[in-house]
């Protein structure tokens, strides 16, 4: 989880943190092409006898993100009416099927989710994502706004890229996979309340 | 499916029915079944489908959005400036 990054969640984040969307959109996908690379290239240094496909994690990102965001940027530059008038239904389609899957999610991991509390399992994630939003926020400079996005870009796993290396090599061991959906849900749930604060916060300081 | 079977389906259904008839709603596991006239529907098989589904979505419709509200320069500009990338990290640099 910590060398996948670039999660699909970041504009939803950094929207609800009034953060700068096109520095989020920016930073997702250089995230997502240099996990593609850096993942298969260190994860085997860190995990003995862990293989990781590149093209496997690529193909899911680019079909599901790089095209659509590639779709959108297109129809914007050449048909920009076409563009303003979509934007609403797909905005509106993005948060409720936001909502959709975090409530999916959490029904169907509730037991899993139970099940961690109380163990170090759970305090290991806290620390895990408290770390990455500190290092991400304190690094990003001095304009809120970056700031925001760049801590919960860190904090913020690709947890797709996570589950194909896992379901790869770590197909015997359910509890790896167990670990990575409730560790991505935990961190989505935990990020999402932090990125509102930050957008209160800089609403409060003027900031755009 | 032979007769023996069907029986059998028909059988642990009824009993579901009859355990939770003044509820209009029964509970397999944790997650509920919905009672159509002809057929029962688990939500525990509706609801990774229906889950699925909306990742799915979310993932496109939002990529989408974020495409069709942003331009290209808007968001290569951070990708391709070095300068700009560290000064918007640390403006003092």
């Amino acid at each position: 989880m910590a060398t996948a990054a670039g999660a699909p969640f970041l504009p939803k984040l950094a929207q609800a943190a009034k953060g700068d969307m096109a520095f989020s959109v920016a930073l997702m996908v250089l995230l997502m092409v240099v996990t593609v690379v850096f993942l298969p290239l260190v994860l085997p240094l860190l995990l003995q006898g862990v293989e990781v496909n590149p093209l496997e994690i690529a193909q899911s990102l680019v079909i599901l993100m790089l095209i659509p965001l590639a779709i959108g940027l297109f129809l914007k530059a050449h048909y920009e009416s076409t563009a303003a008038s979509l934007y609403p239904h797909m905005s509106q389609a993005s948060s409720t099927t936001f909502m959709l899957m975090i409530g999916g999610l959490l029904l169907l991991n509730f037991r899993n989710i139970i099940g961690i509390i109380g163990g170090g399992t759970l305090i290991a994630i806290l620390i895990f994502l408290a770390v990455s939003f500190v290092i991400g926020f304190f690094l990003g400079g001095k304009e809120g706004n970056i700031r925001s996005v760049m801590g919960l870009g860190t904090g913020q796993r690709n947890i797709s890229a996570a589950v194909v290396v896992a379901g790869q090599n770590f197909s015997d061991d359910p509890t790896v996979l167990v670990f990575i959906i409730v560790a991505g849900l935990i961190g989505l749930v935990l990020l999402m309340p932090i990125g509102g604060e930050l957008g209160k916060r800089s609403l409060a300081t003027g900031e755009d | 499916m032979s007769a023996t079977s069907n029986r059998r389906n028909k059988s642990t259904a009824g009993s579901l029915r009859d355990s939770n008839k003044k509820f209009g709603l029964a509970v397999v596991g944790r997650l509920p079944v919905l009672k159509t006239q002809d057929k029962e529907i688990k939500m525990s098989e509706i609801l990774p489908v229906i889950t699925q589904l909306a990742i799915v979505v979310f993932v496109v419709t939002s990529m989408l959005a974020m495409g069709l509200s942003l331009t290209i320069p808007q968001i290569l500009q951070p990708l391709t400036s070095g300068s700009f990338a560290l000064n918007k990290a640390w403006p003092s640099v």
